[in-house]
């Protein structure tokens, strides 16, 4: 680095590099060099980089301003709202039935969960009961759904590590959910199927059969996945140990789902505080825990979690299918639905974590006030206090494990 | 290459009339061309041969349209960078920026002047051939530190940054494990340790010594880190680094650096094939130094290398991508130790048996 | 400085039918009864919508309270969100902005037994705190849940609610120039945005 510096590489004035704590061997490394480095001979500055909004590994519009020593990150800014669509503006203007098909562009790869927690909230604002099928059909709709989206963030994580291969062949189970979801609702990403008081449309007994096979070919290929990034050694090197999330951090930032279960607390909502029908199944929640490799929180296990949950999500799936019972499947509702005052805040478990919805009523057509909780708005936050330290490769592994979609993030 | 043309000279009565000089910097052009033309293509077809093993890796297709099973796609492939436009980044340093591509594809090129393809059909047949080889392919990543450098992209320096502490990890246990193979063989020409492996399978190179069998596996994994090739891709790190060192390069320059990659990857694997594998020998013992046997000879080092070029492909689409730091860690304390190891074990075998 | 909020807002399920009380309510209320006098207005216990009503100059203190206690032990802010009361006649004040606090607790819900005595609000406790709509400043909980900081920023960012006593509080979602605060109900449409023209809904 005798170079004369580059005139245009901006230099920050007055930014002193925050030394923060060491967290891999990295910086230590880092640390050796500049102490033994030949003083004031050298010349080194950090190097503030533009991470996205058109980056490969930000999932979308995300712009994460980091600043990094070498390859080691002294300090990151995370920029959202570059997809900011104003859903809970538009909730405020447009009667209940009419916003519902936005919040499937919130979350865009669990369109279906951001439905049924919609409905939900708006069906306890105006006290509508559900029918006893179209409950199961939500709850079959949501697992498969989950199962696709799942199986997505774990080719997607393989594609952030490098492993390309994975990505692809998750992507051909995943099309075949999608294909499902389709057949019902006629959309291959935004369904608009889930409905106030039920849902638009029946599912046939060929659809079943075809949902039992899908079931079964996720199952089957999940430990081919496995052999692609669970058990693969350099995985395992890039993610064990890397972007630990205490669990006290991960509590207070307000982490949820998939990442909060990866940092060892035992919850989930569609156990612990059943909505719909999650009472009547029986499956287990993946909780990590030291013994499989690396340290709880680890990126490893966010991605473990993820394995985990897309098995119980199909034994889920394969319950309600079995229990399927004949009737109705849409209540009667009046054609302007004008829910009496008063408010819901309901959470719902969704792939990325919990999506909550606190509506507000004021006894009209339109809501009073809408305000939602994207869960991956609140995974991201950690982010800033986790990736300090680490290298630009550890930022997109914890980016990636923490499986972000920025539609939600931004709203 | 000089005999000949020697040989030429004094046959043709035309020739004579002209200076000798011209005819042998006419004769290295001709040469330089052909090889050239051999390259680009084996690199071409390369990438038809990576994106159709890839295509079967991931559940699809890969190219099939252009030419018999897309044999062709290389070309269309090579027409569209063509086409595209040559964006030069305004700051950029122009000239160093300009000529870095070149840099990197002509230090694989120039490699190809000492490795031998068949029996006698090396350009130059260099007694240090070996030791050219494993210098000249260096000069690659001076081209690899330009392009980084003069980009001015800040992904660019990150990327060149790593390619420079993955050099200085990489080359030790390269040339190394390399070297197994000329301790033994007592000779750096090519050509020589080719021919010592004529003969039965188990005279190859890779099977007759524990150094050398040992020294194939680092020699390899060395290699996939000279190529920038997963799990070593660092400098380009897509995920990471957008596209690393090239990130700024479009159209042709940037088909420069492919083309680069690509040869480089025939260029290694023909070196396994010679130094460890038997060169053009099939594994029996039948004599392929004349007439059709020469043509023989150097399809049998394409279907060896073939298999080579597979390996590194089906490495690449499987496994994800090392950390800097772990590249650094597998290559000083694992790679290394070994390879001297390697060394230290053939030093001694030729030490206590007198060699062979 | 609730009580400067002149305008009772319309009640958000202020009728309170019969019903047992929701345990976390009814805890947390007399938690901070003995540990943070004042800081409950007012306690819905019953109903459809338990919640305590928190002074805005006290809502630090009662959070840690609710944060570090052993039994309560609301560790986590699940989400902070702002309601905008205007008022209906000018002559009814400047109307009030409710902040509400949606608290949930991982470190207590692990027993089944809590799990079915927790119905009423899925396990949430609910705290609100009203504030003039002239003057919307809130103290800021960020020091007590880190994750509070980005919903902060989302609510001063739409709904321009001032927390105060923290770091910094830029807009989060919104461009740094954009013009008010969209959520407000009296926020009225720009024309347009650097040259991008602005076709309100009611314009479609």
């Amino acid at each position: 680095m005798s170079h004369e510096p580059v005139p245009s590489v901006p230099h920050v004035p007055g930014v002193v590099a925050p030394k923060a704590p060491p967290v891999v061997d990295a910086s230590d490394l880092a640390r050796a060099l500049e102490e033994r480095s030949m003083g004031q001979a050298l010349r080194t500055e950090e190097l503030v980089v533009n991470m996205g909004p058109q980056h490969p590994s930000t999932h979308g519009v995300l712009r994460v301003v980091i600043k990094t020593d070498g390859e080691v990150v002294t300090a990151l800014q995370p920029h959202i709202g570059n997809l900011h669509r104003c859903v809970e503006k538009i909730g405020e203007s447009l009667p209940y039935y009419q916003w519902l098909p936005y919040v499937d562009r919130m979350d865009y790869l669990a369109a279906i969960n951001n439905e049924h927690g919609a409905c939900i909230a708006i069906e306890r604002l105006a006290g509508i009961v559900v029918p006893e099928r179209a409950e199961y059909i939500r709850v079959i709709l949501a697992e498969v759904q989950r199962v696709a989206s799942h199986i997505f963030a774990m080719g997607v994580y393989g594609l952030d590590i490098g492993a390309i291969t994975p990505f692809l062949h998750t992507f051909r189970e995943r099309e075949r959910g999608l294909d499902l979801l389709d057949h019902v609702a006629g959309g291959r990403l935004l369904y608009h199927v889930v409905r106030i008081g039920g849902v638009k449309r029946d599912l046939s007994p060929e659809w079943i059969d075809e949902c039992h096979a899908f079931l079964d070919a996720v199952e089957e290929r999940l430990p081919e996945y496995n052999t692609l990034l669970l058990d693969n050694h350099i995985f395992q090197e890039r993610t064990c140990n890397i972007g630990v999330i205490p669990r006290e951090l991960a509590v207070g930032w307000g982490v949820t789902g998939p990442a909060l279960r990866a940092s060892g607390v035992d919850w989930d909502t569609r156990r612990d505080a059943p909505y719909g029908i999650y009472d009547r199944f029986q499956f287990e929640v993946p909780v990590a825990h030291s013994g499989v490799a690396g340290v709880v929180g680890d990126c490893f296990h966010r991605h473990w979690v993820r394995f985990k949950e897309t098995e119980q999500a199909i034994r889920i799936a394969r319950q309600a299918l079995r229990d399927l019972p004949p009737g109705e499947i849409q209540a009667k509702l009046p054609k302007t639905l004008k829910p009496p005052k008063g408010e819901a805040y309901v959470r719902v478990e969704n792939p990325r974590g919990e999506l909550a919805y606190y509506m507000v009523a004021d006894g009209t057509d339109k809501a009073w006030r809408i305000r939602c909780r994207g869960p991956s708005f609140s995974n991201i936050g950690v982010m800033t206090d986790v990736a300090r330290g680490a290298l630009v490769a550890d930022l997109v592994a914890l980016m990636g494990s923490l499986d972000i979609v920025l539609g939600e993030v931004d709203r | 290459m000089k005999s000949f043309l020697d040989g030429l000279i004094d046959g043709s009565s035309l020739l004579q009339a002209v200076p000798r000089g011209l005819v042998y910097t006419v004769g290295i052009l001709l040469a330089c061309k052909a090889v050239l033309l051999l390259v680009s293509l084996f690199a071409g077809e390369i990438v038809w041969m990576e994106r159709r093993i890839s295509g079967r890796m991931q559940a699809r297709i890969g190219p099939n349209r252009v030419g018999p099973q897309g044999l062709l796609q290389f070309l269309a492939d090579g027409v569209k960078l063509m086409a595209k436009e040559d964006v030069i980044p305004t700051s950029a340093d122009r000239l160093v920026f300009l000529i870095a591509p070149y840099i990197v594809f002509a230090g694989v090129f120039a490699a190809f002047a000492a490795v031998p393809l068949g029996a006698g059909l090396v350009p130059a047949n260099l007694t240090f051939g070996l030791f050219y080889v494993l210098a000249i392919t260096s000069v690659e990543v001076v081209g690899v530190i330009m392009a980084g450098w003069s980009s001015n992209s800040k992904w660019s320096i990150l990327g060149t940054m790593r390619e420079v502490a993955q050099v200085i990890s990489y080359e030790m246990p390269l040339a190394i494990s390399a070297l197994t193979v000329a301790v033994l063989a007592g000779t750096l020409n090519l050509t020589e340790i080719v021919d010592q492996q004529q003969g039965w399978v188990w005279q190859w190179w890779v099977l007759r010594s524990p150094a050398t069998f040992v020294g194939f596996f680092l020699f390899f994994t060395a290699a996939l880190a000279a190529l920038k090739r997963a799990p070593f891709d660092l400098p380009e790190a897509e995920s990471e680094l957008v596209a690393g060192f090239h990130t700024e390069y479009t159209g042709f320059r940037f088909a420069i650096f492919f083309l680069a990659e690509y040869a480089g990857m025939f260029l290694f694997s023909v070196l396994t094939v010679v130094l460890f594998f038997g060169g053009w020998h099939p594994g029996v013992p039948v004599s392929l130094t004349t007439g059709i046997g020469r043509a023989l000879g150097f399809l049998v080092l394409f279907a060896k290398s073939a298999f080579f070029l597979s390996v590194m492909i089906w490495i690449r689409w499987s496994l994800p991508r090392y950390r800097v730091d772990k590249v650094m860690y597998l290559c000083y304390k694992v790679l290394l130790p070994w390879s001297v190891a390697a060394m230290v074990v053939a030093a001694l075998q030729v030490l206590l048996t007198g060699g062979r | 400085m609730s009580d400067a909020a002149a305008t009772p807002p319309p009640a958000t399920g202020a009728a309170p039918d019969a019903g047992p009380r929701d345990a976390v309510t009814a805890a947390a209320a007399r938690l901070l009864a003995a540990k943070v006098p004042g800081a409950v207005v007012e306690a819905v216990e019953t109903g459809r919508h338990p919640s305590l009503t928190i002074a805005a100059d006290k809502l630090v203190a009662a959070a840690r309270v609710l944060h570090d206690d052993p039994e309560l032990a609301m560790d986590c802010c699940h989400l902070v969100s702002a309601v905008d009361w205007p008022a209906k006649t000018p002559a009814d004040g400047p109307g009030a902005i409710e902040v509400v606090y949606h608290l949930v607790s991982y470190a207590r819900k692990q027993g089944a037994a809590y799990r079915r005595s927790a119905v009423k609000n899925d396990g949430f406790l609910v705290l609100r705190v009203r504030v003039p709509r002239d003057k919307p400043e809130v103290p800021s909980v960020m020091g007590v849940w880190v994750g509070a900081d980005w919903h902060e920023r989302e609510m001063w960012d739409l709904m321009g609610v001032k927390f105060t006593g923290r770091a910094s509080l830029r807009r989060i979602l919104l461009p740094e120039d954009w013009p008010g605060h969209p959520l407000r109900k009296d926020w009225a449409y720009p024309v347009e945005y650097h040259g991008i023209p602005i076709i309100p809904p009611e314009g479609r």
